[in-house]
C-alpha cells in the first residue's frame, strides 16, 4: 500500500504539477526477493503475451513495476532490470499503447508508470509522526526489544506502520525508501496541444512513447546505475 | 566530507528540564522526542526511528535508557524519509559512563552501515548525531553532522578522551 501525492510546485517561475508515490507502508523487499518477484512475473507476462489469451496487459504492467522495484532498490545488483523494464515497456506500448491519464479534476494529464521513474533524480521523501507495530511479535512502539533490520530465528523484523500522520514532503535526491522515485510530472491540456500543435480531438489521449525511443532497452548507462555522479536539481523532476 | 557542528534552540516539545536534569544524573542515557503532537486523538511523543536500537542494545549492556516523554503520551516514531539520517536527540552526563555511551552508539551506526552496504545501497546517507546541551537555564541542540565514518570516529575520539573525573585522578 502507497500513499499518492499530487502537487504544484515553481520552477522557473512556471508553476509544475506532479503526481506519485509519497510512502509506502510497507517496508521495501530485500532486493534479491524483488528480482526474483519480477523475473517470475515477466515470464508470466511473456507466456501470456504470446498466448495472446485472456487479458495479458495488467500481468505485463505489474512486471514493468517489478523490474523498476528491484533495480531502485539495488541498481548495481540488479542493473539488468532496468533494459528488462524498458524491453516490456516497449511491447506493451506496441500492443496496447499507453494512455495518459487525466486527473480527477479534469485539468492534468499524467502517466504514472514506473520505467519513468528509472531516470529520475529526485525522489520523495515524506515527514510525520507514525504509531506501529513490531512485525515479530506486534507489541507497540519500544514495548519489545525487537530491532528492525534485525533477524530472529530466521524472520526479518520490520516495523509495520499502523497510522501515520503525514506533515510534509520533500524532493530529495536520495529518498529512504528508494520506490518513492515514482514522481511524474503532470501536463496542463494547454501544455499537450501545444507540443502537438493542434488541439486535442474529442475523445483523443495523449500517450506516453518513452519506451519505444528511449536507450534504456539496451542497458542502464553508467550514470543510471552510479549515484554518487548526480548532481541534482529542480530541474530533475521532468527529466522523462 | 568534513564534520560540521552546529548549535540550534531546543525543542518546544522537550519534557520539564528539571525532569530531564533528574533523570540524567542517575546516569541514564535521555532519549528526547523529536515532535510531540496529536495522532487521532492521541498525544504522540515521536522518536527517531534509531531510538528502539540505541533502547535495546542499551539494555544488552546493563545501561539505562529512557525515553522522556511527556506523561500521558503514547510512544512513537518520526518518520522521515530523507536524504539525510538523523539520530534521536540524546542526553548524558559526563564521566566514565559517557565513553560506554558514546561508544554504544557508534557501534549502533557501524551495525546500520554494514546493514546498508549488505543489502547493496551504495549512498551511504549524511549522518546527523544530536545531544542536548543544559547551561544554567539555556536548554540547546548540538548537531553534529557528516558522513558516517566520520562521525563514528568523532565518537569514538571523544570516547576515548580521558573524562573530567579523570583527569582529577592524575
Amino acid at each position: 500500500m502507497s500513499r499518492r501525492l499530487r502537487r504544484s510546485t515553481v520552477k522557473g517561475g512556471e508553476s509544475l504539477h506532479v503526481v506519485g508515490r509519497a510512502a509506502y507502508y510497507d517496508p521495501p523487499p530485500h532486493p534479491k526477493l524483488a528480482r526474483r518477484q519480477a523475473a517470475r512475473l515477466d515470464l508470466k507476462a511473456h507466456l501470456a503475451l504470446q498466448a495472446k489469451a485472456g487479458d495479458p496487459e495488467p500481468i505485463a504492467r505489474d512486471a514493468i513495476e517489478h523490474h523498476v522495484d528491484a533495480f531502485l532498490l539495488d541498481r548495481r545488483g540488479n542493473a539488468d532490470s532496468f533494459a528488462l523494464a524498458h524491453r516490456l515497456g516497449r511491447e506493451v506500448e506496441q500492443r496496447f499503447g499507453c494512455n495518459m491519464k487525466f486527473d480527477e479534476g479534469g485539468r492534468y494529464w499524467s502517466v504514472e508508470c514506473g520505467v519513468l521513474a528509472l531516470h529520475k533524480r529526485l525522489g520523495l521523501s515524506p515527514g510525520g509522526p507514525t504509531l506501529g507495530k513490531c512485525s515479530i511479535c506486534e507489541a507497540g512502539d519500544f514495548e519489545c526489544d525487537h530491532i528492525p533490520g534485525e533477524v530472529y530465528n530466521g524472520k526479518h523484523c520490520f516495523r509495520i506502520i499502523i497510522e501515520w500522520d503525514v506533515r510534509e514532503v520533500s524532493f530529495v535526491p536520495f529518498p529512504k525508501d528508494p520506490r518513492c522515485y515514482r514522481v511524474f510530472p503532470a501536463h496542463s491540456v494547454e501544455e499537450v496541444e501545444r507540443v502537438r500543435g493542434r488541439a486535442l480531438r474529442p475523445g483523443e489521449r495523449p500517450t506516453c512513447t518513452h519506451c519505444r525511443d528511449c536507450y534504456g532497452h539496451e542497458g542502464a548507462l553508467a550514470d543510471d546505475v552510479d549515484q554518487s555522479t548526480w548532481r541534482t536539481s529542480a530541474g530533475d523532476l521532468d527529466n522523462e | 566530507m568534513p564534520i560540521t557542528e552546529k548549535f540550534s534552540p531546543s525543542l518546544a516539545d522537550w519534557p520539564d528540564a528539571d525532569e530531564i536534569r533528574r533523570v540524567t544524573a542517575e546516569g541514564t542515557l535521555v532519549v528526547l522526542p523529536d515532535r510531540v503532537s496529536v495522532v487521532s486523538g492521541e498525544i504522540v511523543a515521536s522518536f527517531r526511528e534509531d531510538a528502539q536500537a540505541l533502547r535495546v542494545r542499551g539494555h544488552e549492556q546493563w545501561l539505562r535508557v529512557e525515553l522522556l516523554a511527556p506523561k500521558d503520551a503514547r510512544l512513537g516514531v518520526y518518520r522521515e524519509h530523507a536524504a539525510e539520517w538523523i539520530l534521536p536527540i540524546v542526553i548524558f552526563l559526563a564521566g566514565q559512563g559517557a565513553s560506554i555511551i558514546t561508544n554504544l552508539i557508534a557501534n549502533e551506526i557501524q551495525r546500520r552501515v554494514d546493514r546498508l552496504r549488505e543489502s547493496g545501497q551504495d549512498q551511504v546517507p549524511t549522518l546527523r548525531y544530536r545531544e542536548a546541551i543544559f547551561e544554567g537555564e539555556r536548554a540547546e541542540v548540538r548537531e553534529i553532522e557528516g558522513s558516517a565514518e566520520d562521525v563514528i570516529f568523532w565518537l569514538r575520539d571523544r570516547a576515548a578522551l580521558p573524562s573530567p573525573s579523570e583527569d582529577d585522578e592524575s
